[in-house]
């Protein structure tokens, strides 16, 4: 790391940024690990669904 | 035999059309009257403002359609309605001018047993100096606009590629605007544009938003469980800001855009500005400008209309301070407290009051943002609605059969991150209920058993079967119905 390149970290420092999560790189590599998201993929469309389901017309309580 | 006259066919008004032609039988009549004649299936206009996809993946003829399931077509805009009847008409009825091409102007009159408003939101670029196509800055609020702003965008990214350096603003154009989540994407989409081209490091970007905070998204955010805690939708949306190197200016307002130079005040009290070379900024929203008359002539606009020009339904309009907010000032049936047979669906409702906790600068500017209502949220209702009138006609009566309480409405979002099969993302998530509910969910004011949001690939794929699968809908192809909104 140069001199240079030192005084860039400096600078972000303080920033709103460098009080953020941010993720790390396994967390990065299962974002776009195909077997993992495939998984992800219908565990997000069960949950979609029967939050769909919850959400849908219902005879009137009038 | 009763008409059912639907005013704008959008994803609210499409769906009522389509629901209420497959409800009714063929003696009854759905009207639908709208000004453009194609349905826009809003969401991708995303993936256009970035050049991934034309209008015409996102845009298809709404009179082919109707004219296949037997709806009536008018491509007009409504400008005036006789709920009782005019000297003229005896029975209600909609004016509305065409705006088909060769008749511009034209007044047609359309009489109603029933009448849907889901007219949308008018786009109110006025609200700021400098704001809107027509001036200096882009939109992707309709396919038009996201295809110039898409051109835009590869002519300054060319310019980069020869090594310039641009500055890309993206965010509310004022302190009341809605529909963060738009902007959320479209910053997103435009930044990972960026990365393809191999030009990212010459563009610093910049997200500007009325939200108190960022994931707001104008319903007060929402807390997910993750990692043995449960985080705010803050945590959640900074994070993806920092990780792509995104700055952000939040509780801000936009006070006037001048080209290339972008003026607010935040919360705070504080004045700056911000320079760009592009810049996408959402408009404020309100409601068409229709007017409402009595038998005699007398204006009841405001009888029908709030004075921002949404129209008023079922909820409580009570004028009560934010302590005071109940799940229950929201609407069930849509239906307009002063006329039985008129009901207002999708953007066209008034809503009671904000979602997110009501600001305003130490100058007395408002700077929060205004109720979203998404397409979940709008196809829910439209569904609603005409199951609701189809009852009606068939059993005579003027009470609504089915309800959708906004208040007991959740809401998924995918929020596209990057497009791109392989590598892309986004943001999936669900809240329920989309108003905090803090009498039943005390701590956090949503069930967190159906509230939750995640990164990834599997969210990209979502948002991308989620396309084809409502515009196959929307195209009224075989089996269409089984697709809930």
């Amino acid at each position: 790391m140069t001199e240079e390149d030192k005084n860039l970290y400096v600078q972000d420092a303080y920033q709103p940024e460098y009080y953020s999560l941010t993720p790390t790189k396994m967390v990065r590599f299962f974002r776009v690990f195909w077997p993992w998201q495939i998984l992800r993929f219908i565990f997000i469309n069960i949950k979609m669904v029967k939050m769909i389901g919850k959400s849908h017309a219902k005879k009137t309580s009038l | 035999m009763a008409r059912v006259v639907i005013l704008g066919a959008g994803i609210s008004g499409h769906t009522a059309a389509t629901i209420l032609r497959r409800s009714l039988s063929k003696e009854h009549e759905v009207v639908v009257v709208t000004p453009k004649e194609y349905w826009n299936w809003i969401p991708s206009n995303i993936w256009v403002g970035v050049g991934l996809m034309k209008r015409e993946d996102v845009c298809f003829s709404l009179k082919k359609i109707y004219d296949k399931i037997g709806v009536h077509f008018h491509q007009a805009k409504a400008v005036a309605i006789y709920p009782e009847g005019s000297s003229e008409l005896s029975k209600p009825h909609v004016v509305a001018e065409s705006t088909t091409p060769g008749s511009e102007g034209q007044t047609i009159k359309v009489e109603y047993d029933f009448l849907i408003n889901a007219t949308g939101p008018k786009l109110n670029f006025a609200a700021t100096e400098g704001l809107g196509p027509d001036k200096y800055t882009y939109s992707v609020c309709t396919a038009s606009h996201a295809t110039e702003a898409s051109n835009k965008l590869h002519e300054i990214i060319q310019e980069m590629k020869q090594g310039k350096k641009k500055k890309i603003i993206v965010g509310s154009g004022h302190g009341l605007c809605t529909c963060q989540g738009a902007a959320f994407e479209y910053v997103f989409n435009v930044e990972y544009e960026l990365r393809r081209h191999k030009v990212r490091d010459l563009a610093e970007i910049t997200f500007i938003t009325n939200e108190y905070e960022l994931g707001d998204f104008g319903i007060g955010g929402a807390h997910f469980k993750r990692g043995g805690y449960y985080i705010h939708s803050k945590v959640f949306a900074e994070s993806l800001y920092a990780e792509r190197g995104i700055h952000w200016v939040k509780r801000a307002h936009v006070q006037k855009v001048e080209p290339n130079k972008v003026y607010f005040e935040t919360l705070n009290g504080d004045e700056s500005s911000l320079e760009y070379d592009f810049a996408m900024l959402l408009p404020p929203f309100k409601g068409h400008e229709i007017s409402a008359y009595d038998k005699n002539g007398g204006d009841i606009t405001l009888k029908l209309f709030a004075p921002n020009g949404f129209m008023k339904v079922d909820c409580d309009y009570s004028n009560k301070p934010f302590e005071e907010w109940d799940v229950n000032d929201w609407p069930k049936t849509y239906q307009s407290p002063e006329y039985k047979n008129i009901f207002a669906i999708g953007i066209a409702f008034a809503p009671p009051h904000f979602i997110s906790k009501p600001m305003k600068s130490k100058k007395g500017t408002p700077i929060t943002p205004t109720p979203p209502r998404t397409g979940m949220p709008s196809g829910i209702m439209g569904r609603t609605v005409a199951m609701s009138i189809a009852e009606m006609i068939k059993q005579g009566t003027d009470r609504p059969a089915y309800e959708s309480p906004f208040a007991e409405m959740g809401v998924a979002c995918v929020a596209s991150a990057g497009a791109s099969l392989l590598n892309g993302s986004a943001a999936s998530m669900t809240m329920y209920p989309v108003v905090p509910n803090f009498k039943k969910y005390p701590r956090h004011g949503r069930n967190i058993s159906y509230t939750f949001g995640e990164l990834g690939l599997a969210g990209h794929w979502i948002k991308r079967i989620l396309h084809h699968m409502f515009i196959y809908k929307a195209q009224c192809k075989p089996g269409w119905f089984l697709i809930p909104e």
